[in-house]
């Protein structure tokens, strides 16, 4: 059975002064209308490239190095911007980060919302005014009738991403991409906003990409988890898998430095781990975690890892049949404190 | 309604106050209002029991900012500007270098860092830097103003135990204004929860998550995403 | 080697990867095409107003009644006019005339237009009002009635053009900088060295002057060729530069006559105008890149 959509060894290179650098490097997955996938990483972790390189809306000086991206055994990245504009929204619909710039303040939400639905539905202006103000209320806004003749800056921002949710929805595509819908809210709006995804999820067999940088989100929404750093999916697999028995070094990096609640800066304290996430290189020879992994061993530094199959799928060494040293017991050197704390 | 509304709090020496609420209930004022950078309509803020002028402020309170890049002069080389605090406060020329570095080395970076300019620096970096500018002036207070909202969660988790340590060392109050719960409870010993310019709630960390009394606490505490297990 | 050894732990140390500031300094000129073009042509212009009618035989009010509208030949490089003067001695003795007011208005320009657009920017919102509808005012006065007004004051001449084009130049620079300083003065690093006790002047030239410097200069890369070009318009038009004196402006006017038969002495000047203003527009578009 063949998936909605497949990405299948993508790359992305950016070229800088004349020389390429490698922001997204042999990326692939799949999404199913079935599942909500989640892809995990810090900043330039190629995680909004990759989104991005879906839709194709990269900016110019970005540029597809390999791979294809199949959606409906159809591979978009081979399309021309109009075949696109079909696509984008009315197959494949997206959830930008920030729901304040992404609504025009000029125009009223209503119309926004017609002049959508006419493009892709060819219907009449009577009949996309009612689709749209049904698309509010399968989102939950309250009254929507009189939230359809309103501006973007009369809504609060929880309102506007329902908006956006419900723009997305209307043209029921087959797989939406939410880019970290839920970072410029408050907390108070969050659970509401990923409450409604996965109700759109179950309802309308919708498939959802869910990028985040929070493990404690994607616990909650997604299936499967994909792990991103520095440009490559460093671990992947179900998601109880991942926050339970998480396998790769970063992975378990990411758990430990969130402070949960029952973590107390006296008793229970967070582990903290140094260096930050390498720049952009040209050449990717090596594991990219190497100058902060606690567990590196030498052959990291001659090689890059291959997958090891493990409960979910990881990119490490220390999974390697042939190794025999203990890969859960407490690392084996001591990184130097440089950048946590010290005085000179 | 008003920005801030008749607040009475006290901030105790050597502690860390955490300080939250919604977006838009005045926690950012009530920074600016502390340190004397909007001006107050009515009531007082007292320093060690005494209202204190401009000039003597800068020895009790500073503050770190949200946004690492926009805090620091982009035309500024790092050494000039921690330099600058020194040299509005008198301090003798000849020791100048070696206090700088020092500092530059209290906050955990090398001191090539200094002839760079803020645009060359990643974000933990920056703020590194601007806690380092803070501590320079030996305040006895400093507020983070969403300090660590800005930045990758492995980066926070190196922050927050620099400023654990730092405040050990250098025996210094914390106000930590923060959106993210969970960081809030680890850092704060006691913790004020603000809606609509009031603060609806003070207690310490352990109890308010234990036994939350007002509506609005009990409401962001609700909102706290946990890791499911 | 054996595969135990590969398996065994590494000592790796922490890398910096951190930029340098020496190849960031480098990398201004260097790279910046727009930058060495305008730079280089202006310089050559600048160098040429210099020596040129300095160690030129002829000097630029010399009359040759019999070498009158020569074409460009050994004796004379770019040919001469109707009153057999050399048209080279003349165009770089025009270079002078328009690198003077370039940079008396330059002068005027950041003395009046940045500490105005400062004011402004540092005032209440009424006077903020106030002081910029007085630059609307001045803008919407046509230049040449200004002129003309000066050259009835004090009499035609190099010093009505340049009191003139400097009256109502400053405006557009004002105006920038009081948008610059605006943004400026509610950043949050000056506010940081508010906390830090620094006083309204510690924080006005060692925090906002540096950041709208770049602004300033990039702004006098468009006003200068306008007052260049202001001058040779009003010299064309017989208010400016007098006779004798050789400005673009006079040469372009007494060329247009005789242009079909001796179209040398329209090339000349109009190319060295052109090229001066081009150069300067280069050296502005250069530093925005930089920026």
């Amino acid at each position: 059975m063949n998936d909605l959509l497949s990405v299948q060894n993508l790359s992305l290179s950016i070229s800088k002064n004349g020389e390429k650098f490698f922001p997204v490097r042999d990326v692939s997955f799949s999404i199913n209308p079935s599942e909500i996938i989640g892809i995990i990483g810090e900043s330039a972790s190629g995680k909004t490239l990759t989104t991005q390189a879906i839709l194709q809306l990269l900016t110019p000086n970005i540029a597809l190095e390999s791979g294809r991206i199949l959606f409906q055994n159809d591979d978009i990245l081979q399309k021309n911007e109009k075949e696109m504009t079909a696509i984008r929204g009315k197959e494949i619909a997206y959830i930008p980060q920030n729901p304040h710039s992404s609504l025009n303040p000029t125009q009223k939400i209503g119309s926004q919302i017609t002049e959508v639905l006419m493009r892709h539905l060819k219907v009449a202006k009577k009949e996309s005014i009612a689709l749209g103000i049904q698309a509010l209320e399968k989102v939950k806004i309250p009254y929507p009738e009189k939230c359809f003749y309103l501006y973007p800056h009369e809504l609060s921002g929880g309102m506007k991403q329902r908006v956006i949710i419900a723009m997305a929805l209307a043209l029921k595509p087959k797989i939406i991409i939410a880019d970290e819908p839920t970072t410029a809210l408050d907390v108070t709006l969050q659970k509401e906003i990923l409450h409604l995804l996965k109700m759109v999820h179950i309802e309308h067999k919708i498939g959802i990409l869910f990028i985040t940088h929070d493990m404690a989100v994607a616990s909650h929404l997604c299936d499967k988890i994909l792990v991103m750093y520095a440009g490559e999916i460093i671990e992947r697999g179900l998601t109880k898998d991942i926050i339970n028995t998480p396998k790769h070094p970063y992975t378990k990096m990411l758990l430990e430095a969130v402070p949960t609640l029952d973590k107390d800066k006296y008793h229970n304290p967070l582990r903290v781990t140094a260096g930050t996430v390498p720049q952009l290189k040209q050449t990717h020879t090596i594991c990219p975690f190497i100058d902060r992994c606690p567990k590196s061993m030498l052959i990291c530094t001659k090689q890059k890892p291959l997958t090891f199959n493990q409960k979910s799928k990881v990119n490490c060494w220390l999974y390697d049949e042939r190794n025999t040293t203990n890969r859960d017991q407490k690392p084996q050197k001591k990184l130097p404190e440089k950048e946590v704390a010290g005085s000179r | 309604m008003l920005a801030v509304d008749n607040i009475n709090l006290s901030i105790y020496h050597n502690e860390i106050l955490g300080l939250v609420g919604e977006s838009g209930c005045g926690k950012s004022t009530l920074a600016k209002l502390l340190m004397q950078l909007c001006p107050q309509d009515e009531g007082e803020i007292l320093f060690e029991g005494k209202k204190r002028k401009k000039s003597e402020l800068s020895t009790f309170i500073q503050m770190v900012f949200q946004d690492p890049y926009s805090s620091f002069n982009p035309k500024m080389t790092i050494y000039d500007i921690l330099a600058e605090p020194l040299l509005l406060h008198k301090f003798p020329k000849k020791d100048l270098s070696k206090e700088i570095f020092h500092l530059i080395g209290l906050v955990g970076l090398p001191k090539s860092l200094a002839s760079l300019t803020p645009t060359q620096l990643s974000g933990g970096q920056l703020q590194r830097i601007a806690i380092a500018r803070a501590i320079s002036l030996k305040p006895k207070c400093i507020i983070f103003d969403e300090a660590i909202s800005a930045l990758d969660v492995s980066v926070q988790a190196q922050i927050i135990h620099l400023l654990l340590s730092l405040q050990k060392q250098l025996k210094l109050t914390f106000i930590f204004i923060a959106h993210d719960l969970a960081v809030v409870k680890y850092l704060s010993d006691r913790i004020a929860v603000m809606s609509q310019g009031k603060i609806v709630e003070v207690n310490t960390a352990h109890a308010l998550f234990t036994s939350p009394q007002h509506p609005f606490s009990k409401k962001l505490l609700s909102s706290i995403i946990e890791l499911k297990k | 080697m054996s595969l135990n050894n590969l398996f065994e732990p590494a000592s790796f140390s922490l890398k910096e990867y951190l930029v340098t500031n020496k190849e960031i300094k480098r990398s201004i000129f260097y790279k910046n095409r727009y930058l060495q073009i305008g730079l280089g042509i202006f310089f050559i212009i600048f160098v040429l107003s210099i020596f040129a009618p300095w160690l030129s035989p002829y000097s630029y009010k010399e009359i040759h009644l019999d070498q009158r509208n020569l074409p460009p030949c050994k004796e004379f490089i770019f040919g001469t006019d109707d009153l057999g003067r050399d048209i080279f001695t003349r165009v770089f003795w025009g270079a002078r005339i328009s690198f003077a007011v370039a940079f008396l208005s330059a002068f005027f320009d950041l003395l009046i237009g940045v500490v105005y657009g400062s004011i402004a920017a540092y005032s209440k919102r009424y006077v903020d009002e106030i002081l910029m509808r007085f630059c609307d005012l001045l803008n919407a006065i046509p230049s040449l009635l200004i002129v003309i007004l000066f050259v009835v004051l004090i009499g035609p001449g190099f010093l009505a053009i340049v009191t003139a084009i400097s009256f109502t130049g400053w405006v557009m620079m004002a105006r920038i900088i009081r948008a610059e300083v605006f943004k400026l003065k509610e950043a949050n690093f000056v506010l940081a060295s508010k906390t830090m006790g620094a006083s309204f002047f510690t924080i006005f030239f060692q925090h906002i002057i540096p950041n709208v410097r770049f602004v300033a200069i990039a702004t006098l890369m468009y006003s200068i060729p306008s007052a260049i070009f202001t001058e040779a318009t009003l010299s064309f038009l017989g208010l400016g530069i007098q006779a004798p004196m050789a400005s673009w402006g006079v040469m372009i006017s007494d060329s247009i006559s005789a242009l079909r038969f001796y179209p040398w002495r329209l090339l000349f000047p109009s190319v060295i105008l052109t090229l001066t203003t081009f150069s300067l527009n280069m050296i502005g578009e250069g530093l925005k890149k930089h920026e």
